[in-house]
């Protein structure tokens, strides 16, 4: 394998997701060796997003199915369950972002602590600690910073939503996670009726 | 305009604007620093602080009193579509800029006053020359131009005649001024027009979206095809007529033609007193203006091809209908405890090969150096592998005590302070920074830095006490990812 896939591929497996805004060079380096780079990581049973139109990159894992020979490979990226919280704040943003893409010219989402805390306030269980409920809320952001959802900008407490968030929660996931739930509130539902 | 034209106008911004109580107030203010000084895009911290400057000072004159910071009357003028707020490509700042209403606004208030003198007759000779040319730009028959031709000629050939003769005929000053007073004005009225040449071009670009988010299936398809011609704004008739003056302007022989006669007329001594230096500066104020929408234009094509090749807006509408019956299948849940999360792959591949962590070394004091160097690599992440290095913590061990700690405490929470009073610090710093990152599914951490403690504990391999400032952490139990880090 040539070196010139060195640091394209590092990089973009350190970084996550690689937005050509954070490092145009390694972009350009990700779009010229682009079949190359694919091939790689499907050594390593990975799979490469790249959006060039949005200007990001990922590697994502891909399905255990897809192999031929039917070997079962460890998955390299682990899979992350999250809380409930996380994930319905996730679910929300995604619906942010949809709403914002169809109605404003702006292509940047940036939301306020406050606007994340309205969010999500209506939809977890009433506190009769407000403060106590603005910190969970808070390290609910910190959880999405921390997955790159979520960046933190250079003004304090406003947050940009990354436009990644639309490939890693797209309609397939939604749709999973509504049915997941219509299965829990029929589990809900049915022991009640026994008795 | 009949009068229900009119009453729907009667809530225009810029209407509204004239009616606001504070309207002096708004048209001074950003007619100053967005239409004399022509910024376009200015950021919000200079905005603000310009604003503050001027509250402060009419306060302080008893000229009117404007009790809120300027921050609210900023953020009130932009609800009421006076500024618009924006982020640029690549700015984390917001920015500013004047909408075309409150151009509009700020143009009728000061056409008010009375004005000396006013030009009648180059407005004339303006409208026939227009006429003219639209008259002789359609005429088919060839013997109508040439004898249009030859009138002009002939008009031309007196006139050199009589220069021959010696009699100059010179543009009286009145006529002079009259002209000047037009050319004035026209060169405000354009630049100003170039906002509502933007405003459109914005309208135009939220018309196709609007059409294309509510078109439905194949219809929807047909549009977005057709519409993928990523010159949809560029080729609308505004932007067509934009891109003529922008080329038009662009050309550098224009450019001097214009700066030259600008400066000619400015020096002619019959308008002594009477110029407007800044008239000068208008080629620059154009140029910038038009780059600006230019810009605009650009931006808005590029987003509207992103938006149509998003995959469609079949995906989008899909979204959005899933996120509200999520919604409410959420809000019909609210209260039950153990809702489940999601499950994700998340792109970051993290690699911690055991051959890389180093062996056991005995410690050495090191020397305290507090400088901070950057880290050059990724810098999100604040690297205390080496603080810790040489000694091992489990943090699991001490999340456990954590976790002990907070499930007996009635309220959920416990203090770090409580913590250590149970289980004293047996490893020094490293295990007291430990704690600070035990923040895991089911256990929060909140820490406080206004509010700090002395805590005194036994130096880690010699004799002796040492003394640290901590601020106050407080371990909260988290209910909602509790079940979750348990179920795995």
């Amino acid at each position: 394998m040539s070196d010139t896939l060195t640091v394209p591929v590092v990089n973009l497996l350190k970084a996550g997701v690689l937005y050509q805004s954070d490092a145009p060079g390694v972009w350009d380096q990700i779009l010229a060796h682009q079949a190359a780079i694919g091939d790689y990581l499907a050594v390593l049973g990975l799979h490469l997003v790249i959006d060039p139109a949005e200007g990001y990159a990922f590697a994502r894992q891909r399905d255990p199915d897809t192999r031929d020979d039917g070997a079962s490979v460890p998955r390299l990226v682990t899979r992350h369950r999250l809380s409930f919280a996380v994930s319905l704040m996730l679910v929300l943003l995604r619906g942010r972002l949809a709403d914002s893409d169809a109605t404003s010219s702006d292509t940047r989402l940036l939301l306020s602590r406050d606007d994340l805390v309205d969010m999500v306030r209506g939809f977890l269980p009433p506190r009769s600690n407000e403060a106590q409920l603005v910190d969970q809320i808070e390290i609910h952001i910190k959880k999405l910073c921390d997955l790159k959802v979520l960046r933190a900008t250079k003004q304090a407490g406003w947050y940009e939503v990354r436009r990644h968030l639309k490939t890693l929660v797209d309609a397939q996931v939604l749709g999973d996670y509504h049915d997941l739930l219509a299965t829990y509130r029929d589990t809900l539902d049915a022991p009640k009726d026994d008795v | 305009m009949d009068f229900e034209d009119v009453a729907g106008l009667h809530d225009h911004p810029a209407w509204r604007l004239l009616r606001a109580d504070h309207a002096p107030l708004v048209l001074a203010f950003c007619g100053a620093v967005f239409v004399d000084e022509n910024a376009r895009g200015v950021p919000e911290a200079v905005l603000v602080s310009r604003l503050d400057d001027q509250l402060y000072d009419l306060n302080e004159r008893g000229a009117g009193s404007f009790p809120r910071p300027a921050a609210a009357y900023l953020t009130e003028w932009t609800a009421n579509g006076w500024l618009r707020k924006y982020y640029p490509p690549g700015e984390d700042e917001a920015h500013f800029d004047a909408t075309s209403a409150l151009e509009k606004a700020v143009a009728w208030v000061r056409g008010l006053p009375a004005r000396s003198f006013i030009g009648t007759e180059s407005r004339l000779n303006t409208i026939v020359a227009l006429l003219r040319q639209m008259a002789f730009g359609t005429e088919t028959d060839p013997q109508a131009r040439i004898d249009e031709l030859s009138r002009e000629r002939d008009a031309i050939d007196t006139q050199i005649a009589q220069l021959r003769a010696g009699e100059v005929d010179m543009l009286s000053p009145l006529a002079l001024l009259d002209r000047y007073q037009q050319v004035e004005t026209t060169a405000v009225e354009l630049l100003r027009d170039f906002r509502e040449v933007e405003a459109n071009l914005r309208e135009l670009d939220r018309r196709l979206r609007h059409d294309v988010a509510t078109a439905e299936g194949g219809k929807g398809d047909l549009l977005a095809t057709f519409l993928m011609d990523r010159e949809a704004i560029a080729e609308s008739d505004q932007g067509r007529s934009f891109q003529a003056f922008f080329d038009y302007l662009l050309s550098p022989q224009r450019q001097e033609e214009l700066r030259d006669l600008l400066g000619q007329v400015n020096l002619l001594p019959q308008l002594e007193g009477k110029t407007n230096r800044n008239l000068l500066k208008i080629p620059f104020a154009w140029l910038e203006a038009a780059e600006n929408t230019q810009n605009t234009v650009r931006q808005l094509t590029e987003q509207l091809r992103r938006f149509l090749a998003d995959r469609g807006q079949d995906e989008n509408r899909r979204v959005q209908d899933l996120v509200r019956s999520i919604q409410r299948r959420i809000a019909e849940l609210v209260g039950h405890k153990d809702l489940p999360g999601l499950e994700l792959d998340l792109p970051q591949v993290e690699l911690a090969l055991p051959m890389e962590r180093r062996l056991y070394m005995p410690i050495e004091r090191v020397e305290l150096d507090s400088t901070v160097e950057e880290a050059l690599d990724d810098a999100t992440e604040l690297d205390i592998s080496e603080l810790i290095g040489g000694v091992f913590v489990d943090p699991e061990i001490l999340a456990m005590q954590v976790m002990t700690a907070v499930r007996a405490s009635p309220s959920g929470q416990m203090t770090l302070a409580r913590v250590l009073e149970q289980h004293p610090l047996t490893q020094g710093l490293a295990e007291l920074l430990t704690y600070f990152q035990l923040a895991r599914p089911g256990l929060g951490v909140v820490i406080d830095p206004d509010r700090t403690w002395e805590l005194v504990y036994d130096r880690v391999g010699s004799a002796g006490r040492t003394a640290a400032t901590v601020p106050r952490v407080t371990f909260v139990r988290n209910d909602d990812g509790e079940t979750a880090a348990e179920g795995e």
